[in-house]
């Protein structure tokens, strides 16, 4: 069985996790990243972070004034290349079609 | 006033509904401030304000982890970053509020992740369900089987009130089982054909009810704690709920520094069970213990004001009783009652004294008697005289029984069971016998044995089981009589 694509938040908070941040940051990284177009509110963050910390896609590094920093980890970083290599093949079959290169298909014998 | 009390409803299945409930709530002036069990909702006076709720998932405590304070506050600090104001939490559900209009980014962004949330709620709300009702089960074959019929369960006011907390548990828990499992199954079918969470909109009328009667019983139930132990000076029944405290306490120390830490699952998961099992130990030692301390005890009864027999009042010399023992109750239907025993080493009397809340109670009540006076008979016979019928040995212990030897030999020829059970119904025939001869002139006395050293009697809404002389003695009766105040 294909494994189950990332939804929209699980991909960006990976995303932002290349680096080291905390909660708000996270937030914060993927709405600049995306210019407002991605918002992730606290409920759906933090109830993910709880998931990826099981899961070990992400390490806590700090725990200083109440804010939990974390960072993706190598499980995490694979999970993530994988789902980045699955949307660039999505959108190269969407340029490719949107290419005009479907007559190719008609003509394929 | 400035706070109002609510019975409602709040869970993971309706919890939409219930943000527009608040909304409509703040509108009259009144915020949402707690919610205890899922179902007393507290509200604060303030200004009638118009704001927007939002209630939001998040997975605070499971088997083996717990979200610490600092977790909990940093959370709501993000939330409050972006514009929402913590109002309170019913369990796992966040419930946050702000200004009708003013922009904030919505605590919950994605309903597929919101859901995988709300599955593991439910999960682990079926799974404690599923624990439940089997305990509730066998608690209510406890309970309520010998409330029904039993002299003691219309007696004893905890067997009533554990009774009805069980069966409204029973109602409760599987109501909660069909919500929960409709709810999932639904909308596992509604995300992967990518459409949104479907909620419930229901008036919850069922939980509500039973939340009402489950209140009003633990609040009894409380009330008959504090009676039976400050008024009854009941300390069996305090020792009885040692063990349940024990169980308590053990629970929540796991609760507050075993699941918050950072130990890894299998770690909690041994601490779990030794925790489970050092509760057992320890509840079963205080049980043991407990019937230690009550069959040494001996204490300086004062039975004065009390309508009971003593064995001093059999003899003519006064001897030291070695054991007293006085048990008082209130039940439901038995507005007071009051057991005692009274032992030398010249035997036992027993005195069981009852005040029905009226006359058909205690008409009931003596049937209870001697329907149990019919188990006795059954209980005490029933192997002796299979043995009899099997081997065709008619001895005096069946004379005892007041089976006589006509009677035996014209059931011996038939089947054992049969013999056995026809040799029951003559038995019991003989034993449980009205006092027809009005020998006691009261509203009702039957004999419940053969040689009539246990006896019931009514009088009025007023019934006294008697037990360990012969009652059917003219001159016990005008003693009996005179020391429990009948005539």
């Amino acid at each position: 069985m294909a494994k189950k694509a990332l939804t929209q938040p699980m991909y960006y908070i990976l995303l932002s996790l290349k680096e080291k941040r905390h909660g708000y940051e996270i937030m914060q990284f993927i709405e600049w990243l995306t210019e407002g177009r991605v918002k992730v509110g606290p409920g759906t963050l933090y109830s993910l972070l709880s998931r990826f910390e099981d899961d070990r896609y992400i390490d806590m590094v700090s725990d200083d004034d109440n804010k939990k920093t974390y960072i993706i980890t190598d499980i995490g970083k694979e999970i993530l290349d994988e789902e980045i290599e699955r949307l660039s093949q999505l959108l190269e079959d969407a340029r490719y079609v949107k290419g005009g290169n479907e007559d190719e298909f008609q003509n394929r014998k | 006033m400035n706070f109002k009390i609510e019975n409602n409803y709040l869970n993971i299945t309706n919890y939409p509904s219930m943000e527009k409930h608040f909304e409509k709530m703040a509108n009259k002036g009144w915020l949402i401030s707690k919610i205890i069990m899922g179902s007393v909702f507290i509200y604060k006076k303030i200004e009638p304000e118009e704001l927007d709720f939002s209630i939001s998932p998040y997975e605070v405590e499971t088997s083996y982890s717990r979200k610490t304070k600092e977790e909990l506050e940093e959370f709501q600090t993000v939330c409050e970053s972006v514009g929402w104001n913590y109002a309170t939490k019913s369990y796992d559900l966040h419930i946050y509020f702000k200004e009708k209009g003013m922009d904030a980014v919505p605590i919950q962004t994605d309903e597929e992740e919101e859901f995988k949330t709300l599955e593991l709620l439910a999960k682990k709300q079926l799974k404690a369900q599923y624990f439940q009702i089997p305990l509730f089960i066998l608690l209510a074959w406890m309970n309520i089987g010998r409330s029904f019929g039993s002299v003691y369960g219309m007696r004893d006011g905890l067997t009533q009130i554990v009774s009805f907390l069980i069966s409204v548990g029973i109602i409760l828990a599987i109501i909660n089982v069909v919500d929960l499992r409709g709810f999932l199954k639904r909308n596992r079918k509604n995300i992967d054909l990518g459409k949104n969470i479907e909620f419930s909109d229901s008036k919850y009328y069922r939980f509500k009810i039973c939340f009402i009667l489950f209140h009003i019983v633990i609040i009894s139930f409380i009330i008959y704690l504090l009676y039976s132990a400050i008024i009854l000076k009941n300390t069996i029944l305090l020792m009885a709920l040692i063990p349940s405290l024990i169980g308590i306490t053990i629970g929540t120390l796991y609760r507050i520094y075993v699941k918050p830490s950072k130990k890894s699952i299998s770690y909690k998961k041994k601490v779990l069970a030794i925790t489970l099992v050092t509760a057992t130990v320890i509840s079963i030692w205080i049980g043991i213990l407990n019937i230690g301390v009550l069959a040494n005890r001996e204490s300086k009864l004062n039975i004065d004001g009390y309508r009971v027999l003593s064995i001093n009042d059999f003899i003519d010399t006064d001897v030291e009783e070695d054991f007293r023992e006085l048990r008082e109750n209130v039940s439901i239907l038995i507005s007071k009652s009051y057991d005692y025993s009274s032992y030398s080493r010249g035997g036992v009397v027993d005195t069981e004294y009852s005040q029905a809340l009226n006359e058909s109670i205690a008409k009931n009540l003596v049937n209870r008697y001697k329907g149990e006076g019919e188990n006795r008979i059954i209980g005490r016979n029933s192997r002796e005289l299979e043995f009899m019928f099997e081997n065709g040995i008619y001895d005096s212990y069946l004379g005892r029984t007041g089976l006589t030897e006509e009677d035996f030999n014209n059931l011996k020829n038939k089947d054992t069971k049969e013999a056995v059970n026809e040799a029951l119904e003559i038995t019991k025939h003989k034993s449980i016998v009205e006092d027809k001869d009005n020998l006691w002139n009261l509203d009702e006395a039957y004999f419940l044995n053969l040689d009539k050293s246990e006896i019931v009697i009514r009088k009025g809404k007023e019934v006294f089981f008697l037990g360990g002389e012969d009652f059917s003695n003219p001159e016990i009766i005008e003693i009996v009589k005179d020391r429990l105040e009948l005539n």
